[in-house]
């Protein structure tokens, strides 16, 4: 490999952090740092930490980050003026919408809230036209496309200003003809307009999702286009030579230069690298079952991994409006160390989802007054004062306990019992997330793993293990900037989809085997044209799937080889027991059907390897730094537990809980009846002792 | 204590997340899209005394109606006759229920053998035989029209189906393969409650569950009644109008006097006219589920449902009335028209004692359109019962919401690709209707305008409507929102008329089994919500808003508004000085609060 592409750089922007990960492919070793985040600069905020870690610009191959400029954009909504054209008639739906009445302040407000305003049509009224056209389900033309009206129509909405046009027609997931011909005369027609396509964006049936889908699209085409000229433009003029790469929402990586036609899938391209480094971890330690936490400072993030495969739905929202592409399926709920603790009106305790975030921050911090999920642990003395974040944050602990004190009085209890009642109503939040995600889908939390990162992971962890019935944790190596190991060890990787509304028992194998491999042909293609990488492409085949009469779809992994007949039985099969694990019941004898079929074509990455620690002799006497006194629970109360010091472990040592272990990026609590060891990689087993038993 | 009540929280979050998990599984597994897509079910789980002690945010309208039904099961049954795995059914309006398609499913949860609760579900059963497909007949004289009438009787019975009775549901309904499809979704749904609730009880131990679920009753009950008590003691009176009841084209008055005294709530309906020979006669379970409604949208949404809040609300109907009706009088449309009215005259007396809380009133109707007939593409039967969103009411610092259920429902409207794959019908359009929302400071919500072509030699239509004449009211000097209709234009013909003038049937807005052809359209126009304020105190540059996106014409915006427009070099400026000193034509049906 060329000198000039020796490190792989993994680039997590947060909202106080900006944390940087090197990846050298020659020895495949990594190094990590923590620098401020630079709002507004990207380019400033990548370089500084860069050279935080001290690796040459030039001898960078290629930059990973998860873009925020499209979530950005649409949330603060300064993306693209955008036009709307669609079949005659049902423009409106933008108006009409098809939510249940849930953007009030607390899902109750679902059905008993009078003043919850619905959202704003994503494309208002004016800027909408409609086509004099139709075709039916399934796929008849009942009216012919008019190419003279679409030019009429276009030319309106330029006119009214619109620098992006968004077409979604009736039924063009089962006939697109009618779509592709409006763009192909727009672009031939009309210049500097950007031009999304529903049948290209997201092929799903139900017309309101789709076209909200196709103009969130299309309004973020010119805001991924510019910031792709500026980074590429003042990353090249610092030496830059590499290439840059964004994350999407699915956990693999794409060419910007293929995402300025679909910048919508770099939406949710934050989150999931957390899940990505997850699973990778799986691979590394063969482990099949693992759940993937990332608690930071106002959310905690979870999500499943089963053999190796990173969960995926498509079934999205941002800012209420449905956005269907294929997306990580990662549970978020607002329980992190920001999370404030209040007392509601019917006496009881409650944790977020309010945050107090960066700013003011948790009251510790020393401009909040209100009690946090932070200073609930630092007062229990489950963090430090001196040593949270490596020492760059000071924590007050006075402020921390004052805060604390006029919840307490609202609940009738003194200050440690508030703050332990905080904690546990946070981690029983979180474990909620994990059971929905687990019991509430057929798996047994007692065979998996939790694997604790971000800031506040190792800190919950074996709290949050207990609560759910899982066994065994996982502390990676630097979890506080863990998720960005998923960035530089991702795959680059497309899915690609298309609409198939078909009996099982009436599709022709031959014809489902050859979609399929039109989409691989295509998937090959875009990583081709964009992959300076080499290697053998890999295909994963799946499809949404239900019962004829039922509306929604469960997707179910494809693996038999060439299909044929055999194989159909075999994917029914596979849909009836996905089906009976999800939903305890599934009637074998009642007809099934395709909705649509998915190819994920992926290449792979160079791995990644930490440098291990020194083997030890299982005493881990040597890293102990002192000790502090922590609550452990009611019956204990403050305990002397022994602090210790991450970077000083060896190699098999082991340690029973209760105990501390801090690091620069993270502090681990290691509850009573819980021991460590440290594996030969360095990552910490936390197990439940009495699962052992 | 702190223990306790951080326990007691954990408690309510788990139970009502088991709840909510059976929505979803009911949601994702049904066949009939008023489950599927509509959302027309509820979730919940009840002590071994029949109260409610946890649901999740579906249909507010069953939700109130479960706590009678649930009860009266358990004493018709005996509580002692339970057996682990039988699941019960029962949609017997006269016996605790709401209306005849709501079915409830009720499974008894043990713990060690002994019995803990229920686990219960209601459903919207699309069809249900009887006199109309889609059991709405606007038209109908005797409940034994209005579809399958079922006590209750086992569905499962120790785990196996209980076959006689399912025999009789397969025979008796017209889309036996949807009925089949929507009761194991239910049955599903029971089995997550059931499983979910067995977890929690091996963890927790039954006895010490039971006085944890009477505390949150405590709880819920106490937060209801301090909200109540922030509400200004006094007697608050209202009335409103069904137009008819689709057997005399006569209007029949709903009359309410809310009482706020203290923590409690009483609403006496004594002045409601008789109960009608038409359909739009509600039982008490549907009156007080609709109070309650009322009053939950004046308070906090955030107190804990359970039996406990509805505990402060209290309920006279006197028997006989169009709020207590008596057998065997129909009353399927008591249930989404007469629910919908009943809801209005309450926040109308409540929003006179906390009218910054209050709206104008929304569309308030289902638009109820019923069709069904041989599928020419299959052969099968097919039928479907279909409604529409509304305009909600303005209130006193915002707009109302276009096109969203009325506050009976939280149903989604079902997508025109999911309808045209079931349907032998083309949707031509599905627009807002201009001009529709209540003129006002604050403007109502728009309602809606749909038009079906028919694509099957014959179909076989019924409609049960309400708000055709009598429109949606404004509050404090706002207009009326607009009425709906249903009309039908025949293949062939240029004009839509309304099936009085097409079919002659008694009323525009209820009739039953209409037969239309092969090219005919139907056009729904739904209502729109009630302004709030003086129209000529709106901004202009909100009227010239509205304009620009058309919710308003240029003549309303002149007429009601008083905000003359000029159309300039492709723009549009506003001119209000000349013309909004004059008076304008104003809105009719505004209801003026005391100040």
């Amino acid at each position: 490999m060329a000198s000039n592409s020796r490190y792989i750089v993994g680039i997590d922007i947060g909202g106080t952090f900006t944390d940087v990960i090197a990846l050298d492919v020659e020895t495949g070793h990594a190094l990590s740092a923590k620098t401020p985040t630079t709002p507004g600069r990207f380019v400033a905020g990548v370089t500084n930490s860069i050279k935080t870690l001290g690796v040459p610009l030039h001898e960078v191959g290629q930059i990973i980050h998860g873009s925020t400029t499209c979530t950005n954009a649409l949330i603060e909504r300064k993306h693209a003026k955008t036009g709307f054209i669609g079949t005659k008639g049902f423009s409106d739906e933008f108006d009409i919408q098809r939510m249940i009445r849930r953007w009030g302040k607390t899902s109750w407000s679902a059905i008993y809230d009078l003043h919850q305003k619905k959202p704003a049509p994503f494309v208002r009224r004016h800027l909408r036209r409609e086509l004099d056209e139709r075709v039916a389900y399934p796929g008849v033309v009942v009216k012919e496309l008019d190419l003279d009206e679409v030019r009429c129509k276009a030319k309106e909405l330029i006119e009214a200003g619109a620098s992006s046009l968004a077409v979604c027609l009736l039924w063009s997931t089962v006939n697109s003809s009618h779509e592709r011909r409006v763009k192909a005369l727009i672009d031939s027609e009309f210049k500097n307009v950007y031009v999304s396509i529903s049948c290209e964006v997201a092929p799903v049936v139900r017309e309101y999702e789709r076209m909200v889908t196709t103009a969130v699209n299309a309004s973020l085409m010119p805001v991924m286009t510019d910031y792709l000229a500026t980074v590429k433009e003042e990353l090249n003029s610092m030496g830059f030579r590499g290439s840059l790469l964004l994350m999407q929402s699915h956990g693999g990586v794409a060419d910007p230069e293929v995402l300025k036609e679909r910048p919508i899938l770099t939406l949710r391209g934050g989150p999931v690298a957390g899940v990505v480094a997850t699973n990778n971890l799986g691979k590394t330690l063969g482990t099949k079952r693992l759940i993937s936490c990332d608690i930071g400072g106002t959310s905690c993030d979870t999500a499943i991994i089963l053999d190796h495969a990173i969960p995926l739905t498509d079934e999205t929202e941002v800012d209420y409006y449905p956005v269907k592409i294929p997306t990580a399926d990662i549970h978020c709920i607002g329980a992190g160390g920001g999370s404030i603790a209040y007392v509601d009106a019917g006496g009881a305790l409650r944790v977020g989802p309010e945050s107090a975030g960066a700013s003011p921050g948790p009251a510790c911090y020393g401009s909040g007054t209100q009690p946090t999920l932070t200073d609930a642990n630092l007062v229990l003395g489950r963090l430090s004062a001196d040593e949270f974040c490596g020492g760059q944050i000071k924590l007050d602990t006075d402020a921390a306990r004052s805060s604390l004190e006029a919840l307490s009085r609202r609940l009738g209890c003194n200050v440690t019992t508030a703050a332990e009642g905080i904690v546990r109503v946070a981690v029983a939040n979180m474990a909620e997330s994990i059971r929905l995600q687990t019991i509430d889908r057929g798996h047994d939390p007692r065979e998996f793993s939790l694997v604790g990162f971000g800031g506040g992971g190792p800190l919950h962890a074996s709290l949050l293990a207990e609560a759910s019935s899982i066994p065994e944790v996982i502390i990676p190596l630097q979890p506080g900037v863990f998720s960005t190991v998923g960035m530089v060890v991702a795959e680059l990787g497309y899915r690609s989809q298309t609409g198939c509304l078909q009996p099982l028992a009436s599709v022709d194998p031959i014809k489902l085997e050859r979609s399929f491999r039109e989409m691989e042909a295509a998937g090959a293609a875009m990583l081709r044209t964009s992959s300076t990488k080499r290697g053998d492409v890999r295909f994963s085949r799946s499809a949404a799937m239900r019962y004829t009469l039922q509306e929604w779809e469960i997707q179910v992994g494809i693996d038999v080889g060439r299909i044929d007949h055999h194989g159909l039985e075999k994917i029914k099969a596979a849909f009836h027991a996905a089906h009976r694990a999800r939903y305890a019941f599934a009637p074998e004898d009642k007809p099934v059907e395709f909705v649509t079929l998915y190819v994920d074509s992926s290449l792979p990455t160079p791995p990644l390897r930490h440098e291990p620690p020194v083997q030890g002799d299982g005493d881990p006497a040597g890293s102990q730094k002192g000790t502090r006194a922590v609550y452990i629970d009611e019956r204990m109360g403050f305990v002397d537990v022994s602090i210790y010091d991450r970077v000083r472990l060896e190699a098999d040592d082991v340690i029973n809980g209760p105990c501390i272990i801090e690091e620069l990026t993270s502090t681990t609590f290691v509850q009573k009846g819980w021991q460590v060891t440290v594996d030969p990689m360095g990552n910490l087993i936390v197990r439940s002792l009495e699962s052992e038993r | 204590m702190q223990t306790d009540s951080t326990e007691l929280t954990l408690l309510h979050n788990r139970l009502t997340s088991i709840c909510r998990e059976m929505g979803v599984a009911m949601m994702k597994t049904a066949y009939s899209p008023v489950f599927n897509e509509g959302f027309d079910f509820v979730c919940s789980l009840f002590d071994r005394e029949g109260r409610m002690i946890a649901q999740a945010e579906y249909n507010p309208s069953m939700l109130g109606a479960a706590i009678y039904t649930v009860e009266w099961m358990l004493n018709e049954i005996g509580v002692e006759c339970f057996r682990q795995g039988d699941v019960w059914v029962h949609n017997d309006p006269y016996r605790g229920g709401c209306h005849l398609p709501e079915h409830m499913l009720l499974k008894p949860v043990f713990h060690k053998d002994e019995l803990f609760g229920f686990a219960a579900t209601i459903g919207h059963i699309a069809e249900i035989g009887g006199k109309a497909v889609g059991a709405l007949a606007g038209d109908a004289t005797e409940i034994y029209q209005e579809g399958l009438r079922l006590p209750p009787v086992k569905l499962m019975d120790r785990g196996e189906h209980a076959m006689d009775i399912w025999k009789i549901l397969m025979t008796n309904h017209r889309t036996p393969k949807l009925t089949w499809g929507d009761l194991h979704a239910m049955l599903g749904s029971l089995h997550i409650g059931e499983s979910r609730l067995i977890e929690l009880l091996e963890a927790r131990g039954l006895s010490r569950t039971l006085d944890e679920t009477k505390e949150l009753m405590q709880r819920a009950e106490a937060w209801m009644r301090r909200e109540i008590e922030a509400i200004p003691d006094g007697e608050y009176r209202f009335e409103d109008w069904m137009e008819n009841d689709g057997i005399t084209d006569e209007p029949r008055r709903i009359k309410v006097a809310v009482s706020v005294r203290g923590g409690e709530i009483i609403a006496d309906f004594t002045g409601t006219d008789p109960q009608t020979r038409g359909p739009i006669n509600a039982t008490y379970a549907v009156t007080a589920a609709a109070t309650y409604n009322a009053a939950f949208h004046l308070t906090d949404p955030q107190v804990p449902r359970n039996a406990g809040c509805y505990r402060p609300i209290k309920i006279i109907a006197p028997p006989g009335t169009l709020v207590n009706v008596q057998h065997p009088a129909p009353e399927i449309g008591g249930n989404s028209e007469t629910h919908c009215r009943i809801i209005g005259v309450v926040m109308g007396a409540l929003a006179q004692a906390v009218p910054e809380r209050a709206a104008a009133a929304d569309g308030a109707t289902g638009c109820n359109f019923l069709f069904g007939g041989i599928h020419p593409d299959t052969g099968e039967f097919y039928a479907n019962y279909h409604f529409e969103n509304v305009g909600w009411g303005a209130a006193a610092n915002h707009d109302g919401n276009d096109a969203q259920c009325a506050p009976l429902a939280i149903s989604r409207n079902v997508p025109v690709e999911v309808f045209e794959t079931r349907y032998p019908i083309l949707v031509r359009s599905l627009r807002l209707l201009t001009d529709s929302g209540g003129a006002g400071l604050f403007r109502g919500g728009l309602g809606t305008e749909r038009i079906l072509e028919i694509r099957a030699p014959e179909m076989t239509v019924s409609a049960l409507f309400d708000r055709m004449r009598i429109p949606p009211w404004g509050l404090q000097g706002g207009s009326a929102g607009g009425t709906t209709s249903i009309s039908i234009r025949r293949a062939g013909d240029s004009d839509f008329r309304l099936f009085t003038d097409v079919f002659h049937t008694v009323t525009p807005s209820k009739f039953s089994n209409i037969i239309v052809r092969q090219g005919d359209l139907i056009r729904i126009v739904s209502s729109g919500g009630g302004g709030y304020g003086d129209p000529f105190q709106r901004p202009a540059r909100k009227v010239l808003n509205d304009v620009l996106d058309r919710y308003v014409s240029p003549q309303q915006a002149r007429n009601l508004y008083g905000v003359v427009l000029r159309e300039g070099e492709g723009t549009l400026s506003f001119d209000e000085a000349p013309s909004r000193t004059m008076a304008g034509e104003r809105g009719a049906a505004s209801v003026n609060l005391k100040a």
